[in-house]
């Protein structure tokens, strides 16, 4: 069982900048796709969004900072309430509970507005927004870049032991691939519009076919430490 | 050598950092490790004489610092220049405050040891690459040649490739230019590769400092631990299977 | 640059009417010539004459370099003195901020004429306490403007790079607020001129601006508000000339004000 997805592709002012690319993601799995800054990567994700919404297939896109997500005006609960009839779904206190609890933001009142929030919390609740109704595919777009260390390590482990029971398929979009390579099992290299390489982590880390793959692969942490 | 001591800044009323004492000496680099909100931009801001502080001193070879001799690169390239100027009006910016005289040969072999093409200085801030433009900071940093070098998340706007490589082009600059530098970031990989001792900074105060290697091979505090666990799990730090 | 073609066009017209004006002037514009007085437009005084025979359209030309001259005066003393204070406001600290701040709140707590006309009436009437009085009443709003953008610029990187590097504040006001701040400027300066072409014929109908038998737009309506029943022309032609001009140069700030912030989005 895999989403599959063929010929998505996408341009801008007549030119294209998303070269048609066939993808398939396995049914639970946890994908990485990595890419130079100006590969695009977000471009592909937007795509991606747009074709599988409209074979009505259950997808969300966590953008990189939670203030693209939350209007600073309304509050947490209008959020919760917002998304919940967006989803056709009638207010249920109990999975709120769970769900928040899951991302480790139980017993928090939600009648505040996102700004009073870290925004490590408030990225968490923009994942339990996406979370809410069963997911096929979850898109974490540069999950770490607007957080602290230590927040985003631990909100990564949040959702990998929140969805590692489920069939959501996790997407993991960033420029980094030491990230992806310790959080993805498999991961797909993007370079000028083309998904040039996709390969299980291992196989990638161990023989990277092309230039790109090999500096992003030779360049993937700082460094080693003993242990 | 940069000596800060005892250094204490409040904004609006409130202590943003207590009691900071550090130093750093020509060559070495100190990276001061913190998440946002630990008060590490004060921290620069005081250096360089933008804030002031509350109490507590601030020298350079026992002499206040003044201006012109430290240095800043900042975190967002592009709005460290002025939009309407091309980089090198801007680059050379620190010789025509200083009344330096004009030293083609060092630019020249600055642009070289930053892999900066001589021309791209004749463009626009907005018509180059963010990691060309932070480049084109560091040089404009290093172009008067100050003893002092801060860094404010130097490398956080740049894709992780580029990263790394400016990272090694500063610390092969700095081997030769002999600066002292004061890296400012969250990145503890940064700080592993390349600084030779660390500050961990939290809510204002120095929870751990140490020697980069003893850190590195056991963190003291609670905190720089969690620092180091995080950064690993991340993949910044890969931890090397014996 | 295409829309500002006509913009150009009609300033050069403005500008040629206020220097050539006199050399277009069929007549003396204080020859009196009283049996001719009051009359229709004819070969010799083609828009007619006033209630002392003097010719319209030779008093409306010569006046143009009063009114749009000294317009043209008041708000360039103001543009000048209003942005280096604002400068001064934005670079120089909080204390010389809260001060000049305080000033200009003053001034703009009165209507500008009612200041102009107390400051004129304080002075005594005649063409220096003129362009006195509308610089005074003027420079404050070039000052707001160039204090709110210099102090938006003040925390951008450029700014602290070029001041921890020691650069001289005349030089850092010269390349890193000046070229920011002229395109605002500059339409603040536009509204400006046409304010103050209301303002001289305003004072100057009211008997404060230049006195007679100088002519001037204002004082000229002044001359004709007797005889506005008998030949109401007389009164029609200088205000047609303070309206078409305060016109012309407010659209022409906006077409400004468009072309520049184009400009400025367009990297």
């Amino acid at each position: 069982m895999a989403i599959q997805i063929n010929g998505l592709s996408a341009s801008r002012a007549g030119r294209l900048i998303l070269h048609p690319t066939d993808l398939t993601l396995p049914v639970g799995g946890r994908i990485g796709l990595v890419g130079p800054s100006g590969s695009g990567k977000s471009t592909l994700c937007h795509a991606l969004v747009d074709h599988l919404l409209a074979e009505s297939i259950a997808v969300a896109h966590v953008p990189q900072s939670p203030d693209e997500a939350l209007d600073p005006l309304r509050r947490l609960e209008f959020h919760w309430r917002q998304a919940e009839r967006a989803l056709g779904l009638s207010h249920d206190r109990e999975r709120q509970r769970t769900l928040l609890a899951a991302l480790g933001l139980d017993g928090r009142p939600l009648n505040v507005r996102p700004w009073e929030w870290s925004r490590g919390m408030q990225q968490r609740f923009v994942i339990a927004l996406a979370l809410l109704a069963p997911l096929e595919l979850l898109i974490l777009d540069e999950p770490t870049s607007a957080l602290d260390p230590i927040i985003a390590a631990a909100t990564l482990d949040l959702v990998d032991d929140h969805i590692a029971n489920t069939d959501t398929t996790l997407l993991i979009v960033t420029h980094d691939l030491g990230l992806a390579a310790t959080r993805a099992e498999r991961l797909m290299v993007l370079s000028e519009g083309r998904i040039i390489e996709d390969a299980a982590t291992e196989d990638l880390l161990s023989a990277p076919a092309t230039a790109v793959t090999q500096s992003l692969v030779a360049h993937r942490n700082w460094a080693e430490l003993p242990c | 050598m940069l000596n800060v001591n005892n250094l204490t800044v409040q904004l609006g009323g409130r202590e943003i950092i207590s009691s900071i004492s550090l130093s750093v000496a020509p060559g070495k680099t100190l990276a001061v490790l913190g998440e946002s909100g630990a008060g590490k931009s004060t921290l620069v801001g005081a250096i360089l004489g933008l804030l002031r502080a509350s109490s507590g001193q601030i020298s350079w070879a026992g002499k206040p610092i003044e201006r012109g001799k430290a240095a800043l690169v900042m975190q967002e390239p592009r709005s460290a220049f002025n939009p309407r100027l091309p980089l090198r009006r801007s680059v050379l910016e620190p010789l025509y405050a200083g009344k330096l005289p004009d030293d083609p040969a060092r630019l020249e072999r600055l642009c070289k040891g930053l892999e900066i093409d001589p021309n791209m200085l004749d463009r626009l801030p907005y018509q180059v690459s963010i990691g060309q433009a932070q480049r084109a900071g560091v040089l404009r940093a290093l172009i008067a040649s100050p003893p002092l070098i801060l860094f404010d998340e130097p490398l956080s706007a740049l894709d992780a490739v580029t990263q790394k490589h400016t990272a090694k082009l500063i610390s092969t600059l700095q081997q030769e230019e002999g600066f002292a530098a004061l890296i400012v970031t969250h990145d503890m990989g940064y700080a592993a590769a390349h600084a030779d001792s660390i500050a961990v900074l939290r809510s204002g105060h120095i929870e751990e400092m140490a020697t980069a290697e003893n850190f590195f091979r056991s963190p003291q505090s609670q905190y720089g631990q969690d620092l180091l666990n995080a950064a690993v799990s991340l993949g910044a730090i890969e931890r090397a299977v014996i | 640059m295409r829309e500002l073609r006509p913009i150009f066009i009609i300033v050069v017209l403005l500008v040629g009417i206020t220097v050539f004006g006199p050399f277009l002037a069929p007549n003396d514009p204080t020859a009196i010539d009283i049996p001719n007085r009051l009359s229709a437009p004819s070969e010799v005084y083609p828009l007619g004459s006033d209630a002392m025979g003097r010719c319209i359209l030779s008093r409306l030309l010569y006046g143009a370099r009063w009114s749009l001259g000294l317009a043209f005066l008041v708000s360039t003393i103001g543009l000048i003195v209003g942005s280096l204070m604002g400068l001064l406001a934005a670079m120089g600290g909080r204390k010389i901020d809260w001060c000049i701040m305080r000033v200009t709140d003053i001034f703009l707590a009165f209507p500008d004429l009612v200041a102009a006309v107390v400051i004129v009436g304080v002075l005594g009437g005649g063409t220096n306490s003129l362009i006195l009085a509308l610089s005074v009443t003027s420079w404050t709003r070039y000052a707001r403007v160039a204090r709110g953008i210099g102090l938006g610029l003040s925390s951008r990187g450029y700014v602290i790079q070029a001041r921890l590097v020691g650069l001289s504040a005349f030089s850092i006001a010269r390349w890193h607020y000046m070229p920011t701040l002229t395109s605002s400027l500059v339409v603040v300066w536009t509204g400006m001129l046409a304010r103050a072409i209301l303002g001289i014929s305003a004072l100057g109908f009211l008997g404060f601006g230049v006195q007679p038998p100088t002519p001037e737009w204002g004082t000229m309506l002044l001359d004709a508000r007797i005889h506005i029943l008998s030949t109401p022309l007389q009164m029609i032609w200088p205000g047609m000339a303070v309206l078409l001009c305060v016109l012309t140069i407010n659209i022409t700030g906006d077409v400004l004000r468009d072309a520049l912030a184009k400009k400025e989005i367009r990297p």
